[in-house]
């Protein structure tokens, strides 16, 4: 399987010992700037704009409010969030199977490189139509996509994260009488699991893209569904409002799941010798 | 009983001989020493005895019968040695026992005893990182021994530490086998070391990989691993085992020098 180097990373570590107070602050500093500059642009842009078209972040958090308070934002998210996490965990679990299997053997990885390398290289939504003339229009259609996007990025991680487990560890194992998926539980998930919390923070950002495509390309439910609807209306506020969500939902968990991969592996920096 | 049987075992990698119909009988309970220079083949004869390694002929019994892959009666353990970073001491030290099928707090309550046998005490929730090499062993000892095997097999396990921790380690092992006596297959390029912990040491040479010799060590256990290099007896095997061991690099050519001397 091709190694997508740039998307295998080991986690980083941010260490912040007592002289660097300083610079830590001025880092959150800037932080809070970076994200207030935009929305204040924006928010005087369309005032400036001055057209029913160009809403600024204060209409959208006022629709946002209306929104919430009336349900359907909820109830929306609900559908959204059932289908994202369903995916996500499919294709998780499907993902980390094959990507063992393909780390561990090599006629595994012989084989299925091809397809694994082709469809990862293929836009997936070009599969989409073709999908849902098989599945239907319902859930388990929509489940199927999202685990889809999320499937390579925890696959190609996993594979990559098992490579690198010594193969010493593999002796060590044998000679305590282990089974095959003994190893897989004591040696290889662990071992690789930096690597796949990594695959799993891509998975996100590509579970959240191929939600709202489901949701776009199927029956018409969840965030999708309020997206449509509204700026099919032009009540751009209102339109915004799940999109904004998602990328909040993207946010939390990218952010989440950094911070897991950072303190995941104490050991990483000083394996044995 | 927890004796081992090589009957002229041969191991060949390709063209490659290591050795070639090596014959080695281990009584039960007796700490026996394999010692010889590098390439001999005898990490390969370990390795053989342990299951993790083909032979290309002969046999390998074990208690009895005839054995070709790991044991649950033996335990390895390694020179490098091989603790999982992900895990913490006490859960290193209940690997063998999780993998018999105990659950997490019971391979740990059951791990337990081995961690402070090895002075690890208060070091249980410790990452291998976090620890010497000294310590690290101990783990790798005490992985091995959780496992209540009879045929306790070693691999130059002190050969990656300093001379000084190696002492104390041998030291360790010497009261930690008095207390609980198995059967040891102990390979070392040290000849101290081979002297300090066995009954017997088994000289290898190379160039075909060979016996040469088995020399019974006469100290009474327990032993004082400090008294003993002050005897004299301790002297004389020592110059005996290295006269065998010097002779070794001598190729034919060399011979006639070597024994002029």
């Amino acid at each position: 399987m091709t190694r997508v180097t740039d998307r295998i990373r080991t986690p980083s570590r941010v260490s912040r010992p007592g002289g660097r107070r300083g610079r830590a602050n001025q880092q959150q500093l800037l932080w809070w700037s970076g994200l207030l500059i935009v929305p204040v642009i924006w928010q005087l842009y369309s005032m400036v704009a001055d057209s029913t078209l160009i809403v600024g972040p204060i209409e959208v958090a006022e629709a946002a409010v209306e929104m919430a308070v009336d349900g359907e934002l909820l109830q929306a998210a609900g559908q959204s969030g059932l289908v994202f996490l369903t995916g996500i965990a499919a294709g998780t679990a499907v993902g980390l199977a094959i990507g063992i299997l393909v780390g561990r053997f090599r006629t595994m990885d012989v084989m299925l490189d091809p397809y694994i390398s082709a469809l990862f290289a293929t836009p997936l939504v070009a599969v989409v139509p073709i999908l849902i003339v098989a599945l239907g229009f319902g859930f388990g259609a929509k489940v199927v996509i999202v685990a889809m996007f999320a499937f390579f990025p925890v696959a190609i991680n996993t594979a990559a994260g098992v490579r690198g487990i010594p193969r010493e560890f593999d002796e060590l194992a044998r000679s305590f009488c282990s089974s095959e998926l003994q190893a897989w539980r004591d040696i290889l998930v662990p071992g690789a699991l930096p690597y796949i919390v990594t695959g799993l923070r891509l998975a996100v950002g590509r579970s959240l893209i191929a939600v709202v495509v489901a949701e776009f390309s199927t029956a018409v439910t969840g965030l999708g569904f309020l997206i449509l609807r509204y700026s099919r209306r032009f009540d751009m506020a209102e339109s915004l409002v799940p999109v904004v969500l998602l990328m909040l939902t993207g946010f939390v968990f990218y952010t989440l799941l950094k911070r897991v991969e950072a303190r995941l592996a104490p050991w990483i920096l000083r394996t044995s010798e | 009983m927890a004796n081992v049987d090589i009957k002229d075992l041969s191991k060949h990698f390709g063209s490659l001989g290591v050795f070639d119909d090596i014959n080695l009988h281990v009584d039960d309970n007796e700490f026996v020493s394999i010692l010889g220079p590098s390439g001999c083949g005898k990490t390969t004869l370990l390795r053989i005895v342990a299951g993790i390694e083909d032979t290309t002929a002969g046999s390998v019994i074990v208690a009895g019968e005839e054995s070709r892959k790991p044991r649950p009666d033996t335990a390895l353990v390694f020179q490098n040695f091989r603790l999982l970073p992900w895990r913490t001491v006490e859960d290193n030290v209940a690997y063998g026992l999780r993998l018999r099928g105990r659950s997490k707090a019971e391979a740990r309550s059951l791990a337990q005893p081995y961690v402070m046998m090895v002075g690890l005490a208060g070091r249980e929730k410790k990452y291998p990182y976090q620890l010497s090499g000294g310590m690290q062993q101990r783990v790798g000892l005490a992985r091995a021994l959780a496992v209540q095997p009879d045929i306790l097999l070693m691999d130059e396990p002190f050969g990656a530490l300093d001379a000084q921790t190696r002492e104390l380690m041998q030291d360790e092992l010497l009261r930690i086998w008095s207390a609980d006596r198995k059967t040891v297959m102990f390979v070392t390029h040290s000849i101290d070391e081979a002297i300090v912990l066995s009954d017997r040491v088994v000289v290898m040479q190379s160039d075909p990989g060979r016996i040469v010799e088995h020399i019974p060590v006469p100290f009474d256990r327990p032993r004082d691993a400090a008294a003993m290099r002050a005897d004299p007896r301790f002297t004389t095997l020592r110059a005996e085992m290295w006269a065998l061991l010097r002779q070794e690099p001598l190729s034919s050519d060399m011979t006639h020098r070597a024994t002029g001397e």
